[in-house]
């Protein structure tokens, strides 16, 4: 298991590398001069062709794109993430001060998901064809199809602007209760619009799970329904499910981008979607690879999880 | 039926099993009648989809959901004298989880299936004893289970207990079932075609052990099968099976030797028999099975039968009782019979 993860997190590191290198192009291929947004326009207009190359030079924003590039790559090698082109603050520093906000909402929005998709899912395929599980089934095509902005924007117009339930956005001034409150909305935005997926994945594994003869073995053996559903049926629909999860993972962080946006949540979503507005390269790469990190260190999970939980699996 | 009914532990009357599937009604019993008697083993024979597997999954109330016993009875009866009527007991209910494992236990066809995955083959037979046998410590489970194994003959059983199914061969994985079936000493042993998945010799072996059990504890046996050799060597009374009905029964002796059914006979022309070379006629029956959706209207073999008369495309013939023991379903039964083999 050691020398599988060891061999795993060894592999990332090239996998890494051309992510991030494929960002940078991305940020470079991308319209317009980042000196647009660094300078104000009149000031721009009056400043000579030295000047703004001096400028460059000053900020690190000359010379051919793989030299920049690679350079940055020293710097994350050695810790240095860099410096905010708007604001010069180091960009490590702003992380640290985003992430607690977008972890805290991912989390939330996951326990959500994954509790209530799984029960869902679960109670819908027992109760196959009737009436529970048309509701649900047709509550899940709804959550399935509708996009998030448009649930998020129609939440905040019911809870927060008509009934008053929830602030609208911002987080919450330190106390717990405040904090709750602040975060259930955008949490559970979040979390639904994942439920439906979980839902339907986990209600065709269980009736699928359900439908094999060793279900049938335990029902002879003279084994509660329950049992049979749970410890039969369940335990073994559950692994693809965490499956299905291990691999959302990295969505949690990417959909929090829109919610963040919606509930003005101070998170790593909506500092980088206004990185990418002002073409930040030290912000952007830092959240890319991030980002990158997150989906590969995912899936390594979901590796282990599967070796776990599936004793037919071994990882080699 | 006149045999002493001292020895019947379960006996099926007339039973009728309806399958219901898109608003159409598949009639896949249509009156079966038999007894499993004591030490002896009954065979189930037939080609798919003739209802034998529904046959026994009836008895321990096994079926799916879209489906329903009609008519008819499952008696079971127990050595204190009560008669116990399974197909009146709710289906997944105390009283029949009760019997299931506990009194009638059942092998199925795919061991490579019939085993869960994701648990021990030593959790899975202990699972069966503290639901039948609770209040046990921990450890007499454990010895119970591993007792069990051993008992089928299965090697290092103690290291085989904490095992998972899928290191486990298919023979080895059918003794961990039967291990399993006849932990708790049931009176009967149901087991649907359980050597169909399995090569030759590791059947031979399958059935060399269920020969010993029903033996050694007098367990009733009910062999589901398509194949007429294992008949041969596994029965003591045969019941042939085409579209949902028993069309006859007997010991296994007549059936072989005098077939009182044209289909019984058909089924034994069609058998290979090993060592008469590859000049012999192998005789298939001719036709093919009916659709269950649109049946002839009398006797369901009519359509393929050498035998048929204008009687039988009109009506279902009854149970003719040719010798004590020994019923078919057909009107013509003593020109079968006469026609020699």
């Amino acid at each position: 298991m050691l020398n599988f993860t060891l061999r795993k997190l060894i592999g990332m590191i090239p996998m890494l590398i051309i992510i991030t290198f494929l960002i940078y192009w991305g940020i470079e291929l991308m319209p317009g001069d980042v000196i647009d947004f660094l300078i104000p326009m009149d000031q721009l207009a009056e400043m000579s062709a030295e000047e703004i190359a001096a400028f460059k030079a000053a900020k690190g924003l000359d010379g051919p794109m793989i030299v920049r590039y690679l350079s940055w790559l020293k710097d994350v090698c050695t810790g240095n993430l860099g410096f905010s082109l708007q604001n010069n603050m180091p960009v490590s520093e702003l992380m640290m001060q985003k992430l607690p906000a977008t972890i805290e909402l991912s989390l939330a929005a996951l326990v959500i998901s994954t509790v209530l998709g799984i029960l869902l899912g679960v109670v819908s395929a027992l109760k196959k064809g009737k009436i529970a599980d048309n509701v649900l089934t047709v509550a899940g095509m709804i959550g399935v199809a509708i996009p998030q902005f448009l649930f998020g924007i129609f939440c905040i117009i019911l809870f927060c602007l008509t009934l008053n339930w929830f602030p609208v956005g911002q987080r919450g001034d330190g106390g717990l209760l405040s904090e709750l409150h602040h975060l259930f909305l955008p949490a559970f935005v979040l979390g639904i619009s994942q439920t439906a997926g979980v839902m339907r994945y986990s209600r065709s594994s269980m009736l699928d799970s359900m439908n094999r003869d060793y279900v049938k073995t335990a029902r002879a053996k003279g084994l509660p329904e329950w049992k049979v559903n749970m410890y039969h049926g369940f335990r073994v629909a559950c692994t693809p499910v965490m499956v299905l999860i291990g691999f959302r993972l990295p969505t949690l962080i990417s959909g929090a981008i829109v919610i963040e946006n919606i509930f003005q949540w101070p998170g790593v979503g909506r500092w980088f979607t206004d990185a990418i507005k002002t073409q930040n390269t030290p912000i952007i790469m830092s959240v890319g690879l991030f980002m990158v990190l997150m989906v590969l260190l995912s899936s390594l999970l979901v590796d282990i999880l599967t070796a776990v939980l599936d004793p037919r699996v071994k990882l080699s | 039926m006149s045999e002493s009914q001292n020895n019947v532990v379960l006996s099926v009357k007339d039973l009728h099993v309806y399958f219901y599937t898109n608003q159409r009604c598949n009639k896949v019993l249509r009156g079966v009648s038999f007894d499993v008697k004591r030490g002896r083993t009954l065979c189930i024979v037939g080609e798919s989809g003739c209802g034998k597997s529904v046959t026994a999954n009836s008895i321990l109330r096994l079926l799916p959901e879209l489906s329903r016993i009609e008519e008819g009875s499952i008696t079971y009866y127990k050595e204190d004298g009560t008669e116990i009527r399974l197909d009146q007991l709710e289906k997944n209910g105390k009283e029949m989880r009760a019997i299931r494992g506990q009194d009638i236990a059942i092998i199925f066809q795919d061991p490579m299936t019939a085993l869960n995955p994701v648990f021990t083959v030593g959790y899975q037979i202990e699972e069966m004893l503290r639901q039948h046998k609770p209040g046990l410590s921990k450890e007499q489970y454990k010895k119970e289970a591993i007792e069990d194994l051993a008992d089928m003959g299965i090697p290092a059983p103690d290291i085989r207990y904490g095992e998972y199914p899928h290191q486990f061969s298919g023979g080895m994985r059918q003794r961990s079932m039967i291990a399993m079936g006849m932990s708790c000493d049931p009176k009967i042993l149901l087991a649907d075609e359980p050597t169909t998945a399995l090569d030759v010799t590791i059947s031979a072996q399958i059935f060399d052990l269920m020969n010993d059990l029903k033996r050694e504890h007098d367990t009733a046996i009910m062999m589901i099968t398509h194949n007429m050799g294992v008949v041969a060597e596994m029965a003591d009374e045969v019941a042939v099976m085409y579209m949902g009905n028993i069309v006859e029964y007997g010991p296994v002796e007549d059936i072989f030797t005098n077939p009182a059914h044209p289909y019984t006979k058909a089924l034994l022309r069609s058998i290979p028999v090993l060592g008469k070379g590859k000049n012999q006629q192998l005789e298939p029956i001719r036709g093919s099975t009916p659709d269950p959706f649109n049946r002839p209207k009398g006797c369901q073999f009519c359509p393929r039968c050498d035998y048929a008369c204008p009687r039988c495309e009109e009506e279902m013939p009854d149970e003719e009782w040719v010798k004590e023991g020994h019923y078919t379903r057909c009107f013509n039964y003593r020109e079968v019979m006469a026609d020699g083999k």
